[in-house]
């Protein structure tokens, strides 16, 4: 299967994806603490709901994507980018004794597209298959402990099934089964990377990211600079950028005629204005798209005429704002539409602009 | 392409309206973020400032009041309210005041 067609199947059928996120659960009298002192966002988050924030590096850089999922005094954790090792050397040796990583012990099975639900709820039934957004719910018919996470990066409709190993495979064959009549296809997370790109999602996994601040990145939502433990080195770390370049990550898309363009240096009416980190040729939007760190007196939407400057044929890029498609979830009514009948359904266009 | 003077004024009418819609958010809405913590590509509901409907409905009351711009209930203006700097889009656009 390749990447394009795993991509298409995100935008407009149904995928099933091996997580490789870090799993830990962190149990004990200071559960609490211990997380909080982790997480640099408000821990306001009850049970059967999901906090969405970051795990920095110790400078306060972003190291991974990151997920709070309290169960009673227990809290779940999700970290993509690191492992579970890394998770608990994050926090701390102390939490560390009272905490398991579960990788080894349990998969995490993600569906993500906008029929998504319809397979789900072959499988669950409507009332697991229609849980809101950054929610949870216990599945028991997958396993005592098994746990479904409604969550996403692509934009589409996106679960996550955390469920014990002994568990796992016969659940991937009945989706398998079932997923028959959506074409479900297996992806791997090149797949959903590209499009947490399209959506103006961050991925551990888009190159150049890594290590970089918050601000940078368009993340502070996901921090508090009054962090009782890590506000300091936040704060330290935006102001450091801010005097040093105020780079900020931007969107930009190139003409639908051009080849893909080269990661490297930008330039703009003669001046260097920042760097194309990553990218590709999206085959939903017919065009390349990327991020590029762009001067911050250019990041902003509709700026053109940024070209590339490496040793190819140079090419012109433009700013946009993310997202970038009309991800067909938003339009998929779970009470009106089926898999079955998408031809016949009639939504919006996913790429705007385009004719239904 | 936009240089100089044209560059400068797109600019500054974004970041007004961007000033705007931070104002709707914090004064209107009481997202509890200070305005320069508010990021242009931030999503506005799910994720991000994680809005709800009814939080939508005040949205768009207060974008209104301030810009005078009302955004309609269409394919358009849902998804104009996707993140900050779709707002912003949707305004100039609204007030042709695109490049």
């Amino acid at each position: 299967m390749s990447t394009d067609a795993g991509h298409r199947a995100v935008r407009e059928g149904v995928v099933l994806v091996r997580s490789t996120a870090a799993r830990v659960m962190v149990r004990g009298e200071r559960a609490y603490e211990q997380v909080e002192a982790l997480c640099p966002r408000d821990l306001f988050v009850r049970t059967g709901q999901i906090l969405h924030s970051l795990v920095l590096d110790p400078a306060g850089g972003v190291l991974a994507d990151f997920y709070v999922a309290p169960r009673d005094d227990e809290f779940l954790l999700l970290a993509d980018g690191i492992d579970d090792a890394q998770l608990l050397a994050a926090l701390g040796s102390e939490a560390a004794q009272a905490s398991s990583g579960l990788t080894e012990s349990h998969a995490l099975i993600s569906l993500a597209g906008p029929y998504a639900w319809e397979l789900l709820a072959a499988l669950l039934g409507p009332e697991v298959a229609t849980i809101g957004y950054m929610t949870t719910v216990p599945v028991p018919e997958l396993g005592p402990d098994a746990l479904c996470l409604r969550t996403g990066t692509t934009g589409e409709y996106g679960y996550d099934l955390l469920l014990a190993h002994a568990e796992a495979e016969a659940c991937v064959e009945r989706l398998r089964t079932i997923g028959e009549r959506f074409d479900l296809i297996e992806v791997d997370h090149a797949v959903l990377d590209r499009c947490a790109l399209e959506n103006g999602f961050f991925s551990p996994r888009q190159r150049g990211l890594i290590g970089r601040t918050p601000i940078e990145l368009q993340l502070q939502w996901r921090v508090r600079y009054d962090h009782p433990g890590l506000g300091p080195t936040l704060s330290a770390a935006r102001d450091r950028h801010i005097e040093a370049s105020g780079q900020r990550l931007s969107w930009v898309i190139g003409r639908l005629e051009d080849p893909p363009a080269e990661l490297g240096v930008l330039v703009r009416d003669g001046q260097e204005i920042g760097e194309l980190i990553d990218g590709f040729h999206s085959p939903i939007l017919g065009c390349f798209v990327g991020l590029a760190l762009l001067d911050p007196r250019i990041a902003y939407p509709w700026i053109d005429g940024i070209w590339t400057s490496s040793s190819g044929t140079p090419l012109e890029l433009r700013v946009e704002a993310p997202p970038l498609i009309q991800n067909r979830s938003l339009f998929v009514d779970p009470k009106k539409h089926v898999y079955a009948h998408r031809h016949t359904d009639r939504f919006p266009p996913i790429v705007p602009g385009e004719d239904s | 392409m936009l240089v100089g003077e044209a560059l400068a004024t797109y600019v500054a009418r974004r970041e007004h309206l961007l000033a705007q819609v931070r104002a709707v958010l914090i004064e209107d809405l009481r997202v509890g973020l200070p305005a320069e913590q508010i990021d242009p590509d931030t999503p506005l509901f799910g994720t991000g400032l994680a809005l709800d409907s009814i939080d939508a409905v005040d949205l768009i009351i207060g974008l209104e009041r301030r810009t005078g711009v009302r955004m309609a209930d269409d394919v358009p203006g849902r998804l104009g309210l996707r993140s900050v700097d779709m707002v912003v889009n949707y305004l100039l656009a609204a007030k042709g005041e695109t490049p």
